[in-house]
């Protein structure tokens, strides 16, 4: 097993040829042949991904029998004697344990399908290499994030997520076409990846300054290292020297998982940083399912769940602020906020991905909320099943923008079919406005289906699995003392009748009554290079739960650990291994707030019928025969809630915030202004570069056997897999006699191998 | 390096490489120019070997006899002596990179057979214990020999009596239809 | 000078009867008249005949023949030979009825289609009775070639000519790689023979075991294991369907009896090294053979990746026996069950074809049969049950049996698949049923006595394997290998 473990760096090794591959040559092979090079430039892309995710499985397995963290180090990074006490030293290490490879079979995994739907959707994009290198990008650094070792590796992948972002965001900066506020779509696409990238610089500097502070607090910025300490400090109730005084642990933790709190608030898009998110729904449809949705803005959690020990910490120790608020009261507080706010504002959302994205920025509050009770397993669990629900949300999502679009080149009868999504392809027509849409259903039934699995389980229906997860956190908030619990429970069950009305509001728009355009009422289905990995993910939507299934009866904690195979919380018993605030409590070092175990009858039924409630409210008595045309206004419109729309808290963050950056970025490097980023930068370095390097390696190399040969071939062997085993049958003596020999190598490989293991 | 070593190496040298030519070359003449040549290496690697029974027939069958037979073909069917078409078609990535790792498999067996590298080649061969005269007389008689080959060589003359019957079955003009 | 020779004739007598017969019809084939060569088919039967007899004798006799070099005989006879040979001259003389009227109605009426036949049963004889690999590789070429030939024997037709070239070239390309495998052995042990090898071969060489695997693609090829299938449909499409019938059984029996030779005679001590690798070629090959013949529209090709799926199921019985030597029995089982069934279904399928061209080969083309040729149709109806598994034909009793073999040895995963992919394979199975039964149409047929005759024996034999099982199994587990003493005794 431990073989096994050392396989990890290759996790990394894969999204990297990836990158390599389609960064490098990929664009050659599409301008060779559009149809098989996107086919090699995608699957290749797709393949690495699912190759990671096949080194994660392998990770998993081996963790299966040895449970405890294994560090793999790969080499060492910064070696500065004189800094510190003890010199500033760390080596560039993985580490292997239950919580990180959960994350990695989340990205991995979610990452293969969406890499997978993504090459149906990019289909016939220009820059479709461009996208897949970045995609793999995002994997490597995103791996990278979740699996360092140290603060600092983890800040590697952290702001490497965060450029992929801003390259993703504005993926489609040059588009020329009229978009809103009669700027052309590429303006505001790359306005948006700005305004992500400025809000994600806000909540880096907070995450700096925690790293700093970590290191001079703790000597140490590798993981194990400074919990260890934290630890044992706490346990001599010593105090802390820094910058010539003395502070108690509790004071100087709470300090840092402030700051922590802050780096998470901008990944993670809380209040009040979250107003980038929405915005960035302008990058294409995969992206928003997998970094904007499932993976990236999940490592704020991650982050917190990471570094448990000094949150549980900064509890025990008591020290308060702001009038009796322990920093992990205020992480909760936070998250409820959040929570409650953006599924408030979704409501007044007409675009069908922005009322996705606040309900991700609602859902990632009910996650932030649930580790800053403790709950850190629930808000894991909800972080997995969420990945699932939301890239199926999203994906299916991209799969109606899809098929209206469609509808709307056949009403028009544009001769050619240009593959521009996402609303910036004709200004008068927005095929993303729920208003256009309507009766979808009949038109779409796969999408419908897998989109109607998506909502329940956001809304958190019995059985599927968001109620498990959503009602562990809301459980967790009702079952501890105190004031803090009782407002984040009764937020949260709040947010989590919003979620359930918005998302019915949303049904009710999109798939039922009737079309109300033409283009709805052309629409057709997505191919099913789209819809298979959207199946899969309903799949996994539905069984998700049982990862952590809550106990039906009154067991004993003890008794349900000792039973082997159980099938019951399993989760909690694979992260125990990792979340060492559990050991602490077990030791009673800490006071942990307790995760009931057993399912909450009466937190189950009130949540249930709640959203029951709001989703017979939207769909049936608020938004009953309405809209019935699309200029119809909507009939909240003249309620309270609709103020949300025009909650000045965005206005202030981006009246506040943004030119605050920016001033800040002018005074500091009034060179490198945004207007050198994007236009030189991104014009002259990545563009031109990645031009002239294509061009010199169709120089240098002949290309032509690679694209004759390696193209050819392998778009008929990638077809031939697609098709199975149909098209493998060509009636040639030559592939007949290439499986043949192909086999032999088989055959012969896996003697030798098996001979030598 | 013994002189066997270098005979090998470049027997070697020949054989691969007009082999490489064989499945190369557009023109189909060459090609089976080049195939003789071949032939030729591997005659060469029978006389190395001291089976200087083989090393005949081979000359004899293989050049003699069936090369002659492919260039008459050739000849008698002018057109296909040249093509436009490249012998390459859209598989040979697959295959080179199929032919490369089946080669890297064998070659690591028997380096790990054979260690260290160098002996592999035949400079530990033990010194010849047959006259070559004798060895030929020998696997004439290990043929008829019931305690060793005669039933292979019986069946082979079989197979060829059914390949003799098959050709002519299907070589024979169609029937007047 | 010569030592005494140690012949033992007696053992390969079966084969000089062929092979002497074959011989003897091609003179007497000379004085046959065009348009009466159906003698010359009806001759064969005379050499087929005793061949088949002589060889019944031999059952429960062991004895080798040719003491090579290393002291053991290069052929030698065992009950696991006996079986198998039975096997071939029982598919020959089916063959033989089937063909006659076939080859006549299609034109393609040549002494030399019956000559071929025998020296390629000879080779399927020789495939499981030889003890030296040289042997097996000509015995491997002896049923090949005339195979290759007769697939291409009607010249008139660019398919079947086209059908030959295929299978030749890729049979030949197989062929190098089993070549190359001998080759290696011998480096690897300085003999051929199996039993030598079995006990000089050191069992950390990993060059036996490169050897091992080039030898499985030559048995593996010959039996159509994926990814070695994809001549099969082809080849069946194209050839004559008589030959068809034949090469369906013949070839494929032989493939296994050489391939179960081999592994349980020269390597059962790497039985845990090569049990994955037949499991994963078994599950990949009952797959795609089922799988693949669900899309096919022509009976021949879907008749074709039935063989390939088949050929996984007997593959599960190989796979068990890397633990239990025991399990070939429920391989051998199952070959002699699908031998009627398979040479059954075959014969439908010839009384349907209409010998014009391509016609009458598609499962369409099956509309209507019920109306007109009820018998014909419930025979069809009943070779495809008993294809598919169904209870009360001797396609159930072989699966159970290697299904079971496969439970004892613990290859769960496998036998699932196989139990799945054969729910799959009723899709296809029954559609001709469907096709005959349900629907109006224009089908016909016609019977003559020698299909009748292949007919009723078939259904006969399906029904029997398929109610009693139990003496036929005993018969298939005593047909084990002998043990190598008793053949130099023998000698």
């Amino acid at each position: 097993m431990e073989q096994l473990i050392q396989l990890a760096p290759l996790l990394l090794v894969f999204p990297g040829i990836g990158v390599l591959f389609n960064g490098l040559v990929g664009r050659k092979f599409i301008e060779n042949n559009r149809t098989t090079g996107e086919k090699w430039t995608g699957w290749f892309g797709t393949a690495m991904a699912v190759a990671a995710f096949f080194v994660a499985v392998g990770l998993f397995i081996a963790l299966q029998a040895e449970p405890e963290e294994h560090i793999v180090y790969l080499f060492d990074w910064f070696d500065l004697p004189g800094v510190g006490e003890n010199g500033f030293r760390v080596p560039w290490a993985m580490q292997i344990d239950t919580l990180s490879v959960t994350m990695m079979l989340v990205v991995t995994g979610v990452g293969s399908l969406i890499h997978m739907y993504a090459v149906g959707y990019m289909h016939g994009d220009e820059d479709f290499s461009r996208f897949f290198a970045y995609l793999n990008l995002f994997l490597f650094f995103m791996l990278i994030l979740v699996s360092g070792s140290s603060y600092l590796v983890l800040f590697v992948g952290w702001e490497g997520v965060g450029l992929c972002s801003f390259l993703l965001i504005g993926f489609w900066w040059s588009k020329r076409e009229q978009g809103a506020e009669g700027k052309p779509v590429g303006v505001l696409n790359s306005n948006a990846a700005r305004k992500a990238f400025i809000t994600n610089r806000v909540g880096d500097f907070f995450m700096v300054l925690a790293i700093i502070l970590t290191f001079w607090a703790f000597g140490s910025v590798e993981f194990i290292p400074v919990f260890d300490h934290a630890i044992e400090i706490f346990e001599h109730s010593e105090e802390i020297m820094l910058f010539g005084n003395t502070y108690s642990i509790g004071a100087v933790l709470t300090v840092i998982t402030l700051l922590f709190l802050g780096g998470a608030a901008g990944k993670s898009a809380q209040i009040p940083l979250y107003i980038w998110l929405p915005d960035a729904m302008a990058g294409p449809t995969p992206v928003s399912a997998l970094i904007h949705a499932a993976t990236m803005v999940t490592s704020g959690i991650y982050l917190i769940v990471r570094s448990n020990v000094l949150f549980e910490i900064a509890r025990a120790s008591g020290t308060t602020v702001l009038g009796g608020l322990t920093s992990n009261d205020i992480v909760a507080l936070t998250g409820t906020t959040t929570a409650l706010i953006a599924g408030l504002i979704a409501f007044t959302q007409f675009d069908i991905k922005k009322v996705l994205a606040y309900s991700t920025v609602s859902q990632l509050g009910f996650m932030i909320a649930a580790v800053g009770m403790g709950a850190y397993v629930a808000a894991m669990f909800h972080l997995v099943t969420h990945a699932f629900f939301k890239a199926l949300l999203f994906l299916s999502a991209g799969s109606v923008i899809h098929g209206v679009e469609h509808g709307h080149h056949h009403v028009h009868e544009h001769g050619h079919h240009d593959q521009d999504h996402v609303g910036d392809s004709h200004a008068e027509f927005n095929p993303q406005d729920m208003r256009n849409m309507g009766g979808l259903r009949k038109m779409m039934p796969v999408t419908f289906w897998v989109y109607m699995i998506g909502t329940f389980a956001l809304a958190g229906f019995f059985p599927f699995a968001g109620f498990w997860s959503k009602d562990e956190i809301l459980a967790h908030a009702n079952n501890n003392p105190g004031w803090v619990y009782t407002v984040v429970y009764y937020g949260l069950v709040l947010a989590a009748f919003c979620t359930a009305f918005y998302m019915g509001r949303q049904i009710k728009m999109v798939f039922f009554g009737k079309p109300r355009s033409d283009s709805a009422e052309h629409a057709v289905e997505s191919s099913p290079t789209m819809t298979r990995p959207l199946v899969v993910l309903a799949f996994l939507t539905i069984i998700a739960g049982l990862l952590n299934l809550a106990h039906f009866t009154q067991t004993s904690y003890e008794n349900a650990k000792a039973i082997e195979n159980e099938i019951q919380l399993r989760l909690e018993h694979w992260l125990e291994h990792s979340v060492e605030a559990y050991h602490l409590a077990e030791e009673g070092i800490i006071n942990l707030p307790k995760t009931p175990t057993v399912l909450q009858l009466d937190v189950a039924l009130i949540s249930t019928l709640l959203a029951l409630a709001a989703i017979f409210l939207a769909a049936f008595v608020v938004y009953r025969n309405k809209p019935e045309k699309a200029t119809d206004p909507d009939p909240l419109e003249r309620t309270p809630i609709w103020w949300m729309a025009v909650l000045p808290i965005n206005t202030i963050a981006m009246k506040g915030i943004v030119p605050a950056y920016n001033w800040l970025a002018y005074q500091a490097a009034y060179t490198l202004d945004w207007r050198f980023w994007h236009d030189w930068f991104h014009d002259r370095v990545i563009r031109d570069g990645f031009v002239a390097f294509a061009n010199w390696l169709g120089r240098t190399f002949d290309l032509k056997a690679i694209d004759g040969g390696l193209v050819h071939g392998t778009a008929r062997l990638v077809r031939g897999t697609a098709n199975m085993f149909g098209q493998i049958q060509s009636g040639y003596v030559r592939n007949y006699a290439l499986a043949v020999f192909l086999g032999v190598v088989a055959i012969l490989t896996y003697f030798i191998f098996a001979y030598f293991n | 390096m013994t002189s066997q070593q270098v005979i090998f190496i470049i027997l070697a040298v020949i054989t691969l490489a007009s082999g490489l030519v064989v499945v190369t070359n557009r023109n189909l003449f060459h090609a089976a120019l080049a195939m003789m040549l071949s032939f030729f290496g591997v005659a060469g690697f029978y006389v190395l070997l001291e089976a200087p029974f083989l090393a005949a027939s081979q000359l004899l069958v293989y050049i003699g006899a069936i090369s002659i037979l492919i260039i008459f073909a050739i000849m008698m069917t002018r057109r296909l002596m040249s093509t436009d078409e490249s012998p390459f078609n859209s598989q040979w990535i697959a295959a080179l990179f199929g032919t490369l790792l089946i080669g890297g498999l064998i070659i690591f067996v028997i380096v790990s057979v054979f260690s260290p590298f160098g002996d592999i080649i035949i400079a530990n061969s033990a010194p010849p214990s047959l006259a070559v005269q004798e060895s030929t007389v020998l696997l004439g008689r290990s043929f008829v020999d019931p305690d060793q080959y005669v039933i292979p060589f019986e069946i082979a003359s079989v197979l060829l009596l059914g390949a003799l019957v098959g050709s002519i079955a299907i070589a024979r003009p169609e029937k007047e239809s | 000078m010569f030592a005494a020779p140690t012949l033992n004739l007696w053992v390969i007598t079966p084969l000089i009867i062929l092979t002497v017969w074959a011989i003897i019809l091609m003179f007497i084939d000379l004085f046959i008249p065009a348009g009466k060569k159906q003698w010359t088919g009806w001759l064969t039967l005379v050499g087929l005949i005793p061949a088949l007899a002589l060889t019944l004798m031999q059952w429960g006799q062991t004895g080798g023949a040719f003491i090579a070099e290393g002291g053991q005989p290069m052929v030698v006879v065992d009950n696991f030979a006996t079986f198998l040979n039975t096997l071939y001259l029982l598919t020959g003389i089916l063959a033989v009825f089937i063909s006659v009227s076939y080859i006549r109605d299609a034109g393609l009426e040549r002494g030399e289609y019956y000559f071929l036949m025998l020296f390629s049963i000879v080779g399927m004889m020789l495939m499981g009775m030889a003890n030296d690999l040289i042997l097996i590789f000509l015995a491997l070429e002896l049923l090949s070639i005339p195979l290759y030939i007769l697939s291409g024997f009607d010249t008139g037709s660019d398919t079947s000519e086209e059908s030959a070239l295929k299978y030749f070239l890729l049979g030949a390309f197989s062929s190098a790689f089993f070549l190359f495998g001998i080759a290696l052995t011998y480096g690897a042990t300085g003999t051929t023979s199996l039993p030598v090898i079995l006990d000089t071969i050191s069992l950390d060489d990993p060059l036996a075991l490169a050897a091992l695997g080039m030898l499985l693609v030559g048995f593996a090829f010959k039996v159509g294991a994926v990814p070695f299938h994809m001549w099969t449909p082809d080849v069946y499409e194209g050839a004559p369907t008589s030959v068809v019938a034949f090469m369906s059984i013949g070839a494929k029996v032989a493939g296994f009896a050489a391939l179960m030779r081999v592994l349980g005679q020269g390597f059962p001590m790497w039985g845990e090294l090569w049990q994955p690798a037949i499991v994963v070629i078994s599950a990949l090959t009952m797959i795609v053979g089922n799988f693949a013949a669900v899309r096919q529209q022509n009976i021949k090709r879907m008749l074709a990746y039935s063989g390939i799926a088949n050929a996984g199921y007997i593959l599960i019985g190989v796979a068990a026996s890397a633990t239990d030597p025991e399990a070939i029995s429920a391989s051998l089982y199952y070959m002699l069950a699908y031998l009627f069934t398979n040479i059954g279904a075959f014969a439908v399928v010839i009384a349907v074809e209409k010998l014009d061209g391509q016609k009458g080969l598609l499962v369409e083309d099956y509309k209507g049969l019920a109306k007109r040729h009820l018998l014909l149709s419930l025979a069809l109806a009943y070779f495809m049950f008993s294809l598919v598994g169904i209870p009360l034909t001797g396609g159930f009793t072989a699966k159970f049996y290697v299904f079971g073999a496969g439970v004892t040895a613990g290859l769960y995963w496998l036998v699932v698949i196989g139990a799945i992919t054969s729910v799959v394979s009723a899709f296809y199975y029954l559609r001709p049923v469907l096709y005959a039964f349900m629907y109006e149409g224009p089908a016909v047929a016609r019977v003559s006595r020698g299909l009748m005759f292949v007919l009723v024996v078939a259904v006969f034999a399906t029904l029997v394997f398929g109610i009693f099982p139990g003496p036929w199994y005993e018969l298939a587990s005593q047909a084990t290998f002998g043990n190598v003493a008793t053949f130099v005794a023998g000698g």
